[in-house]
Formats: C-alpha cells, structure tokens, sequence
C-alpha cells in the first residue's frame, strides 16, 4: 500500500474499512512503525506499516473485530451485573487507623447501603495496602472482617485497579465464580507514610534501569505528557489549573472532602513549583482513607436496599510500561479501553451525562478527556476552562472533588470515582446531583500503564 | 549465593547488566531484531514485534530533545541535591527514545539537539546517560 500524503495513519483503511490506528491523530509526523517500531524517514510511516515484518498489525484486527462483533445487545456480560452497594470509611487525615480498618470501615458501610450482612459475601477483591502490605492481602483482610469467600483476588493494577475490579467482579458474577463480591480498598498513606514517603516509594517503584537512575518522581512522568501536549496543541498552565479549581469546587459540596478551602487559579499558580509544568495544586492529594463496592446480579441486586447501578460496559488497555516506549505522550491507551466499554455498553461519549476521571494531575484530566471522546484533541483546555466539566457543564466530571480535593490514599483513589458516580445515579448526589442515566469511570495507573473504564447506568439505560 | 550478590553481579537481570557494562565504558547500547530490524530500547534477547533474537547496537548518542520536566522537589530519591534537575526523554537518531537527565537545566527547550555522555547517578551511584544540549 502506498500512501501519497504520506503523514497521516488515521487515514489508513484496509480490508473491511475500520480505521484501525486509535491513537494517532491525522497529520501526526511519525518517524517508526506505530505497531513494530520499525525505524524509517518521518512521512514515510504508512509504507512501514505495511511491511512484512510487522506481524502486530493482523493481531489487531483481529481484536478489532471481535470488539465489533461483542458490542452493544450481543455482549454476554452488558447489564449481567450490577452496583448493589457503595462505602466509604472516614476521609481525609485519619488518626489511628490501618489500611486494613479503613477498608474494613468502608466495606461495613457499602453492606449497610446494600442491605447485605457479612454471610452474604462469597467473592472478595482487595488491592494491597500500599503502607503495610501482606504476601496474601486477600486473606488478611478477610480473615479481619470475618468472611469466608469462595472466590477471592488481591488486585493490583495500580491507579486503574478501581475500574478493573468492578469489572472483575462483574464477571466473577456472570460466571458464577461468586454471588455477591465486595471490592474493599483502604490506606492510610497520609498519617502511615506521609506525602514526601509517598513521593519517595513511587519513585522507587519505577523501572530500575530505564528511570529511578534519573530521579523520575511520578509527578515528572506525568508533567512530560503535560509538557507535550502544550507544546502540540497551546495548552496553558492556567487551564491546567481550572481543573483544580473545578475540582475543589465539587468538593467543598460534599461537605466532608479532604480539601476543601476556597481556590482559585492564581492560587494554582502560585504554588510552589514540583515538577515543571506542575505546581503542587496541580497535584492529587495525599490522603488516608478507604471505599468499597459491592457487585452482584442486576437480578439480585433489583431486590436489595437500593436502587440498582447496572454494569452496562467494561474495557481496559495496556500499551507500555516504560513512559519512554509510550506510543504517543499526549493520547494513550485509556482512549482503546473507553473504546471497549462504549462499545460493550452500546453508547458513545455524547450519551454520558456525568463521569469520573483518574485525577492525579491536572493536565492528566486534559489528556483523558481527549482520549475519551469529551473534546476533541487539543480542544481540552479551552474546555476546561470554560466550565465544561463543572457539574453544570457539558460533561460533569468528578463531582465529589476526585483526586486533587477529595481523597486520595493511592491503590483506592478511584473507588471514589466509581462510588460518586453510582451515587450520582441513584440520585443521592445532593448538593451536586445531576439529572443523568449514564455515567463513565476510568481508572489510570503507572504513567498512563494501566487504563480500565466501566460504563454505568440507571435502569432506564438497559 | 545471596540475591542482593546475585543482583550486584547481574544475575537477576542480563540485559540491563549489560547496559550497564556498556554505560560503563562510555557506550550507550540499544537492542535491534536480527530478522526485521526492528530497534528497541531497553535491551532484549527477543524481538517484541516478531519474536527473532535481538542483537546489541551501539548508538550515536545523538538525537533531540521530546519533552522534558525540572524537577524541584524530589522527595529522597537520591536527587535531593541535586534540585533544580531535568529528567526528559530523548528521541535518538537511530530512531528510539530514552529516559535520561538533560543539562544545563536552564537551557532545555523541546527540539534541541542534544549528545550523550556519562555520569554517576546520583540515585545509583552507576555511570549512567547524561544528555548535554548541543550549542545553540
């Protein structure tokens, strides 16, 4: 295949039609393979995509028809499975409490919101407690709250780890692995590890070879992306700010968030420097805290305390691990694991009326929503600032304050994601509720590594 | 045999002991595939896109800067003095990126040309890649 334009890979169309290259955006100038990596001349990477050796390109058609085939009404697991239950432990700087208490806090709560006692529990999900983790985190935290599952996994996929298990757990459900499964997470990372503890062990946790020599902090993988995306598309660091102040907006309704003082842009900006373009208001917080989530059957769950949240459409991605081999540093996999849950849920991004979105860093919020179909690329800034994702914005996002003004105790950062978003569609958002039938989630973790999306509803939305 | 003494002689992990080898010398090392040529970074036996065995290349060290961060605080990484730094990403002219430092901080623009060199790191004490910004 010859390509005259020579520059743009969105243009490719091959067998039936599909667009294929999710990530790449017409005019991108590409000097290698987006699939084998296959050096060359920038402007001549449509040829080497079809170069013989590039074998990962039948792979991907495959998976992309098969994603096509699973979609809408013909996916088995679309509403088989649904939210029973939401917790939270207290929030925030929590004095005295292990990991392990505050999951156990918040799992007591999700059982009390559902009407379910501790019997009725025969599947767990757990991520591992960041401060003090065990060998088999599972079985620890069941052995304190008192359940005996048939069916248990820890779960770590790092931030994306929220997302991933509500769709584990949907599918443990659909499968009959388990009835009713409770995802409990919890950490006191504030008060067990404090913020420069924090900071330290992330970086530690980087690859040994190809980062922690370099003294990559996760704030600084984050800002690199940031970085680029500025340079690509006249991002500003004042419209990265709006999304904290968005976001501190929407916590100051919930009325018990970690952070909630008033903040405005310039306060943003006059924050000291961590990580160039990022000022500390610009990162997530440091917190203690745990949430928990119960998932059963839509059939079970409709005779239960609360209103069912269906589980309408799940999807994950995962295209590097080193941010260096990234494919793109301003549009990453969370776009292909949006794709998969819209696309099991039978939905697009112009049907959902609420979301929550992995919150570390302000520009990350810019990125995804891209990514996700919310804006166009490049057009995240000026929506952000605009009041596009306000709770009376295009797409309300995070209305309880997310990452950045909520909570954030590491691993279950983006169970709250998921429990505003369900609470929001039950309709117990008070002081933030908006009028909505479908909400988004997405979970991120590593440096855009691990990306996870769930598609919830109402029941008007089966 | 200990882990931490089989960590130290390169046991756990032959690639990177072998970039590390390399770095040592003054060399900066990338793998490419045998069979389809593909380039990748860091260092494998087998190729990711087509699964033939990768060999060991020597780069030119020389490429452009893709984006970049400074760093003010660091927590303790090892970094802690060394505050203002830049970590980025280097896109090398044979055609793969690289996490590395870039000096001098001050200077560091998305675009610039830029060559490596070697320094210990102050994370790990090994020579590992510096890039310095070519003359304006």
């Amino acid at each position: 295949m010859v390509i005259s334009s020579g520059f743009c890979v969105t243009a490719v169309r091959y067998g039936g039609g599909v667009t294929l290259p999710y990530y790449i955006r017409p005019g991108t100038r590409m000097s290698s393979c987006m699939f084998c990596n296959a050096a060359g001349e920038p402007g001549v990477a449509m040829a080497l995509l079809t170069s013989p050796a590039c074998r990962a390109i039948s792979r991907w058609r495959w998976l992309w028809d098969r994603e096509i085939s699973m979609s809408g009404s013909a996916a088995p697991l679309r509403g088989a499975a649904a939210i029973a239950g939401v917790g939270e432990s207290a929030i925030g700087r929590v004095e005295g409490k292990s990991g392990v208490r505050l999951a156990i806090d918040a799992a007591r709560a999700a059982m009390e919101d559902a009407g379910l006692a501790l019997g009725d529990i025969d599947g767990l999900l757990v991520t591992p407690v960041f401060v003090k983790s065990w060998p088999r985190q599972a079985n620890v935290f069941a052995e304190f709250l008192g359940v005996k599952p048939r069916w248990a996994m820890t779960y770590q996929n790092s931030g994306a780890s929220a997302c991933s298990m509500v769709g584990t757990a949907a599918a443990a459900v659909h499968s009959g692995l388990a009835d009713v499964v409770l995802i409990a997470t919890g950490d006191n990372e504030l008060t067990g590890l404090g913020t420069t503890g924090v900071v330290t062990e992330l970086a530690r946790q980087r690859d040994p070879d190809v980062e922690v020599p370099y003294g990559l902090i996760v704030p600084a993988g984050f800002a690199m992306a940031a970085r680029r995306h500025m340079h690509e598309y006249g991002t500003t660091p004042e419209q990265m700010a709006a999304v904290a102040v968005t976001m501190r907006d929407h916590a100051r309704r919930t009325g018990r968030a970690h952070h909630a003082g008033p903040l405005n842009v310039a306060d943003v900006l006059a924050s000291p420097m961590i990580a160039d373009p990022f000022h500390r208001l610009d990162c997530s917080l440091v917190s203690d805290g745990g949430g928990a989530v119960i998932v059963t059957s839509l059939e079970r769950a409709r005779h239960l305390k609360k209103s069912p949240v269906p589980i309408l459409g799940v999807g994950e991605a995962y295209t590097h691990e080193r941010l260096s081999n990234a494919p793109s540093l301003t549009t990453f996999g969370g776009k292909l694991s949006a794709e998969r849950a819209y696309g099991m849920a039978g939905v697009g991004p112009a049907d959902m009326q609420v979301a929550g979105i992995y919150d570390c860093f302000t520009g990350v919020v810019l990125i995804e929503l891209e990514d996700f179909g919310f804006c166009k690329p490049g057009e995240s800034g000026p929506f952000v600032a605009s009041g596009g994702i306000g709770v009376n914005g295009r797409i309300p996002v995070n209305t309880h304050g997310g990452l950045l003004s909520y909570c954030h105790p590491g691993y279950p950062g983006g169970i709250f994601h998921v429990i505003e978003v369900a609470r929001q569609l039950r309709g117990e958002a008070s002081g933030r509720q908006v009028k909505c039938d479908l909400g988004f989630v997405n979970s991120m973790g590593g440096v855009f590594a691990t990306n996870s999306t769930v598609i919830l509803g109402t029941e008007n939305a089966l | 045999m200990s882990k931490s003494s089989q960590m130290a002689e390169g046991l756990d992990d032959p690639d990177a002991a072998a970039f590390w080898r390399a770095a040592a010398e003054g060399r900066l090392v990338y793998s490419q595939c045998t069979a389809c040529e593909a380039k990748w970074f860091p260092l494998r036996g087998v190729c990711s896109a087509c699964g033939s065995d990768c060999a060991e290349r020597q780069s030119s060290g020389r490429g452009e800067v893709y984006t970049w961060s400074r760093v003010h605080r660091s927590g303790e990484t090892g970094f802690a003095q060394q505050v203002p730094y830049v970590v980025g990403m280097i896109a090398l002219d044979d055609g793969f990126r690289i996490m590395a430092n870039i000096e001098p901080v001050a200077a560091v623009e998305i675009g610039r040309r830029c060559h490596v060199t070697f320094r210990a790191s102050p994370a790990t004490g090994k020579p590992a890649p510096l890039f310095i910004l070519d003359e304006a």
